[in-house]
């Protein structure tokens, strides 16, 4: 594993200072590290998905283009218009199926409403990781904040990434140093858990002999995870005697914090922590099936008031949680808008998406996804609206973000190109 | 996979040079059939198919032109399948088209399923029906239970485990990744860590405590109950948390029971049922999910109840009336009772539960101290001067058991290296040993069913056997079978089937099948709009699951015939299911038998309130979605799912149109209604429950609604059979049994084989429904007749 100078230097000089995050620190690092264009600052990746969609009347906007008037959701949060763009008339093409589909939200995998057979792709952010996640402490981050255990993260296998649903647990994983023993106990843990793969893995070859050919592809494929777990720990363990960066606690995670909005909160903060220290650069949170939730003028669980059938009354209630929602994710955005980096804000170095599989929750369509893509230092303010009847491809945004972290591949799933309208600012 | 050049051919050819092609298919059908026919099969697809499914005029996206035949590629096979099924159920050609004589038609679906089945039963022979796999979550915790003695809740390490033809258990749909073994290694560590500090904390204290009637009226909080006199007094009301009895607030996470003592009601009339809950959790709005330990039935007479649940750190006991049926307090004066000594509040005139104390005691759900050191060190005390050759013994003793089949020490080699290097390293003997078991926890023998290819060998029976019937690992007695070669003799197979069925675990099996045919996983996927449905509430929900339970082991039990799944003269109920159901003078507690008249339009799952719950959403429901869950899960009867291009209906509730009304105009387009007319039936039938399984003849539309539209279930079936509700409806159905029991066997065979049954499978499933009818296809019948059938014992 390899660390560049700089970050190298940066830990050490947190460490040293003791300074708490969240103060503007790069800038004042910098100098002393580097020249500020030698020292090229990191381009980060964040997804917050949900799956339960956004009431469409209430979120997109009548006309297009840098001139529109806020729709009931985005004049919530309209100081942070002028950062975003929202886009209309796009989705994941061949992606049908409602619910199923939360697994492609990433992945935009085709999803026949027919294919019994399916099998997912690789997301996003593990794609980016993969290429780009090898110089922090996590390599990607997958969070869920609705206690569901689902995450829209996907192995190159197809293999769903098993989310981290506690923000605490969370915050001591990337913040709080274990104490020396157990640190050295972990160290032995991770060891041993070395040579189980070697092992296992010798197994794997032995059982590939007398199985025959039927099972070779499953043992195949259990051969790469043991390989690539191997990997992982080999590099989690070099990660273990290094310090953690110091930082304050949030607020937010106080109290034992209740799934849902609460939970979004505290892991928005705690991924703001994350991203500002640069212990990870990708990450994913989600917020999956909608229980109740404790907010004035809702009485009704999430999921329920999705399927509203036009009642008015339901409609009423889901506007408040969805704005909500948004609102927590509208913080976050202004977080990083707020902090300064060497080459301009973290929201500038990072983009920050907002998704959803159902475009429809009460039909479980999954045409007209609703997008709020902030950050990264392209050029927003605008609505980028497509045909409602005939999508343009979401993927084409993601290939536009791949570029973006220099990643120039000629296409992401089932992208036709970079996005159209899309460009840096 | 190498193709033969001459399966190879294309049909499409045949637009061309249909000369070249007759040949060709004649050349095939020769060698998989009679013979004397070949010259009609290109003649039955040019007459009968190509004008509709050729060219430019690709009907159903199938284009005959196009086709290759070729059976040994799975995906052209399964086009091939869907055309056979087509022409032998009659549905194509299509009745405005020429029809072909029925020799015609039986020539040519012979010449097709001659080669599919030659070369899957090839294909089988080489690399077995199913692939190698992987427990799945209930099944990788059971089965860590049952090697370790541990009782530690292990299903939330895991990710959720993927579904294929409905079931946990196909291996085709289950992935690996590195995420997923670092998660297995996590459990793994977890309860290895349990059990030695079991093994070696002997009887050390566990936590219990009575808690007086004193003791519980000393904190004044919040959502506390009242304390009246010497009892403590939940209200029944519309307060959350109302009930939580701060006291017992736990300090470590771990399985209790919980008693209450002399729980009774009070403000209730004589003989009246009020239910209950209690529930754990951290019990305030920041963090809301309680965990239902029980729901009960409470009347005016004190009696204990107990409950056996697991309880996280931190978390405290919620005990309550849960009865959204009787009277409550509708404001929130119920905070900070001081007691009736000093608080003068009048009490309240709605029923409350009321008990004179609470204990509380940390207990073991499985395996003693004792047991679980016996299953990691066997009968002999263990000490850190034991030879090492001792070690190599007690891996041998734990592997034999966790790969579930004996395991030689020079196939444990490389086990025993990873031990001498540890204790060349200077760890000690138990720690070694743990480091060695946690080896064997990660292997690939222990969470795959490995299997060879060809017949099974005793011990692979017998792990499918105890898979399939207890979705854990076998027991002593099924591994010593296994040894004496007893599973592969049908007579004492059948002994130990019964024997397993009759066990308490075999509600592993009825669990899964609940939780994964049914859909039952998804109880807590939609919660009832509590304004449509203010009855609803969790002593329903938890009995509407019981009652499936329990009705499908009364199936089993009693091997009654597979036609009760769709209609039986008796519903497994309690009191609050029956008063849910309207059904009169049923007032016990437990879920029994109750005898059914078809005017209470029960019996069978198809009308049981979970499985109708599962397939709604909590406001509307859709006969879409129920028909083609009947369907697919029921009758036997695949619905493609619809083009991706046809939105979903809007669901509207507002009173103004019906949802007959919405479906109508897209059921009589033309692409639409081939489809909809098998999906509808079932689905307008059960249109008379709504979302909450309960029967109704209007729909309750949203407050501004001005009416409530009628519920109108009556249809006719694909064969233009006429029902006016869900009576009739069951009765077309019950005229054949046999389909309900070939659909009910098939789903079995998936669940128990780990694949879903293949074109060639099907001949496997007709012996069994003949050998079966005799007995009304009785459903331990049935789990008796798939075990034996080759598919099972086969890979």
């Amino acid at each position: 594993m390899k660390f560049s100078n700089a970050k190298l230097n940066r830990r050490t000089v947190l460490r040293g200072s003791g300074l708490a995050v969240g103060l503007p620190f790069l800038d004042a690092m910098v100098p002393a590290i580097a020249r500020a264009e030698e020292y090229e600052t990191p381009r980060r990746f964040v997804s917050f998905s949900l799956g339960l969609g956004l009431h469409g009347p209430n979120l997109f906007p009548e006309q297009s283009g840098f001139q529109y008037t806020p729709s009931p959701y985005l004049a919530e949060i309209s100081d942070i218009l002028p950062d975003l763009t929202i886009c209309s008339g796009v989705s994941h093409p061949y992606v049908a199926g409602g619910h199923r589909a939360e697994g492609t939200i990433l992945t935009a995998a085709p999803l026949s409403r027919s294919d019994a057979n399916f099998r997912n792709s690789v997301s996003l952010d593990q794609w980016m990781a993969k290429h780009l996640g090898a110089e922090t402490r996590f390599p990607s981050l997958v969070l869920n904040a609705s206690g569901d255990s689902s995450s829209p993260s996907y192995t190159e296998n197809g293999s769903m990434i098993p989310p981290e649903m506690s923000p605490s647990r969370l915050f001591d994983q990337l913040f709080v140093d274990d104490a020396p023993a157990a640190q050295e106990l972990e160290s032995a843990r991770i060891r041993h858990g070395r040579s189980v793969m070697d092992l296992v893995a010798d197994e794997a070859k032995t059982l590939q002999r007398t199985l025959g050919a039927g099972d070779r592809d499953k043992l195949d494929s259990y051969f790469t995870a043991v390989n690539e777990l191997k990997k992982r720990l080999e590099a989690n363990e070099a990660w273990i005697s290094r310090p953690k960066p110091k930082v304050s606690k949030p607020e937010s995670l106080a109290a034992s914090v209740a799934d849902g909005l609460e939970k979004q909160r505290a892991m928005f903060d705690v991924m703001a922590l994350a991203l500002q220290t640069d212990s990870t650069r990708f990450i994913t949170l989600h917020l999956g099936n909608g229980g109740k939730v404790e907010l004035d003028g809702v009485t009704e669980a999430h999921h329920s008031l999705s399927h509203h059938g036009q009642d008015e009354d339901k409609l009423t209630q889901l506007a408040i949680l969805e704005n909500a929602i948004i609102g927590e994710w509208a913080n976050f955005v202004r977080k990083l808008k707020s902090q300064q980096e060497s080459a301009g804000s973290l929201l500038d170095q990072t983009m920050v998406l907002l998704t959803s599989n159902l475009g429809n929750a009460s039909s479980h369509d999954n045409k007209n996804m609703p997008v709020l893509f902030a950050g990264g230092g392209f050029r927003h303010g605008q609505h980028l609206a497509f045909n409602k009847n005939d999508n343009y491809p979401l993927p084409n945004l993601y290939l536009s973000a791949l570029h973006r972290l220099g990643l120039h591949q000629d296409k992401f799933a089932t992208s036709t190109g970079t996005m159209t309208g899309l460009e840096l600012a | 996979m190498k193709i033969p050049t001459h399966l190879c051919v294309r049909t499409g050819i045949l637009l061309v040079t249909s000369l070249c092609v007759t040949s060709f298919v004649a050349a095939d059908a020769t060698s998989a059939t009679s013979g004397s026919n070949t010259a009609i099969d290109t003649t039955f697809l040019r007459d009968h198919c190509i004008d509709c499914h050729g060219g430019d005029t690709a009907e159903g996206n199938l284009n005959l032109a196009d086709l290759a035949f070729d059976p040994s590629e799975p995906s052209n096979r399964n086009r091939w399948v869907a055309i056979h099924d087509r022409v032998a159920s009659g549905e194509m050609p299509p009745p405005d088209a020429s029809q072909p004589k029925p020799k015609q038609a039986d020539d040519f679906l012979a010449a097709v399923a001659s080669p599919i089945n030659k070369a899957i039963i090839e294909e089988n022979q080489l690399l077995g029906r199913v692939r190698s796999r992987r427990l799945n979550r209930v099944e990788y915790e059971n089965t860590m239970h049952d090697v370790l003695g541990v009782d530690i809740p292990l299903q939330d390490f895991l990710p959720e485990d993927t579904y294929q033809d409905g079931f946990a258990t196909v291996a085709i749909a289950q992935q690996v990744s590195h995420h997923l073994l670092e998660k297995y290694l996590a459990a793994a560590d977890a309860s290895l860590e349990e059990a030695f500090r079991r093994a070696n904390s002997g009887n050390k204290q566990r936590f219990s405590h009575h808690y007086t009637s004193e003791e519980l009226g000393q904190k004044v909080g919040q959502r506390d109950p009242w304390h009246v006199g010497d009892e403590t007094i939940a209200w029944s009301c519309g307060q959350v948390y109302h009930g939580r009895i701060p006291e017992t607030e736990v300090k470590r996470s771990g399985w209790y029971r919980i008693t209450l003592h002399d729980a009774h009601m009070v403000n209730t009339k004589p003989g009246e049922g009020v239910w209950c809950t209690v529930r754990t959790g951290v019990g305030y709005a920041k963090a809301p999910i309680m965990y239902p330990a029980g729901t009960f039935r409470a009347d005016e007479i004190p009696r204990e109840q107990s409950f056996t649940t697991w309880i996280r750190q931190g978390h405290l006991i919620e005990a309550r009336p849960s009865d959204n049926t009787v009277r409550k307090v509708k404001s929130n004066n119920l905070n900070n009772y001081r007691g009736s000594t000093r608080d003068k509040r009048p009490i309240p005139t709605v029923p409350g539960l009321a008990y004179s104390s609470l204990t509380l005691e940390e207990i073991h759900n499985g395996p003693d101290n004792d047991e679980v050191a016996r299953r990691l060190f066997g009968d002999i005390p263990i000490d850190e001067t034991m030879p090492r050759k001792e070690a190599a013994r007690l891996l041998q003793q734990f592997a034999s058991r966790a790969f579930r089949r004996p395991v030689t020490i020079q196939e444990l080699a490389p086990y025993m290296d990873l031990v001498e290097d540890d204790f060349n390293s200077g760890v000690s003997f138990q720690e070694t040993l743990k480091r060695g078991y946690r080896t064997v926890l990660c292997s690939p023998r222990f969470l795959f069913l490995n299997e060879m290819p060809g017949k099974l060998d005793d011990f692979s029976i017998a792990s499918r056997l105890s898979y399939f019937l207890w979705s854990s690992m076998p027991d002593d007695l099924l591994l010593a079978a296994a040894q004496a070669g007893e599973l592969s003799i049908a007579e004492s197979r059948r002994t130990h089937v019964n024997r397993m069925l009759d066990a308490p675990r075999a509600s592993g099996m009825v669990t899964a099948l609940a939780n994964q045919w049914l859909n039952l996983r998804d109880i807590d996927f939609t919660s009832p709009d509590a304004g449509l449905y203010p009855e609803f509430d969790e002593p329903l929900q938890l009995s509407m699951v019981a009652e499936t339970h329990a009705f499908l082991e009364k199936l089993i039990d009693e091997d009654l015939p597979t036609s009760n799944l769709i209609d039986s003269d008796f519903a497994m109920l309690n009191e609050r299911l029956a008063k849910h159901y309207d059904i009169p003078d049923v007032h016990h507690e437990s879920i029994q038998a109750v005898a059914l008249t078809p005017d209470q339009h029960r019996g069978g799952v198809i009308t049981q309130g979970a499985v109708l719950k599962v397939t709604a959403n909590g406001t509307t429901t859709s006969p879409v979605v129920r028909g083609a869950f009947i369907n697919e899960r029921l009758l036997g009867v695949e619905i493609p799912p619809p083009p991706d291009n046809v939105p979903a209906i809007e669901p509207d509730i507002r009173g103004a149109t019906s949802i007959r009304d919405q479906l109508s105009k897209h059921s009589t387009e033309m692409s639409c209604a081939a489809c909809h007319i098998k999906i509808d039936p079932p689905g307008f039938a059960l249109e008379s429950y709504d979302v909450v399984g309960g029967w109704r003849t209007t729909y309750r539309n949203s407050k501004a609604a001005t009416t409530n539209l009628p519920v109108d279930p009556h249809h006719e079936m694909a064969t233009g059979e006429k029902f006016e509700d869900i009576e009739q409806f069951k009765q077309i159905i019950l005229k054949n049994p046999e389909q309900i029991a070939r659909n009910f066997t098939h789903q079995l065979m998936t669940y128990a084989t780990g694949g879903s049954p293949s074109f060639s499978d099907r001949s496997v499933i007709e012996d069994i429904l003949n050998d079966t009818k005799s007995k009304q296809f009785g459903v331990r019948t049935l789990i008796h007749a798939v075990v034996d059938s080759p598919v099972f014992l086969s890979k």
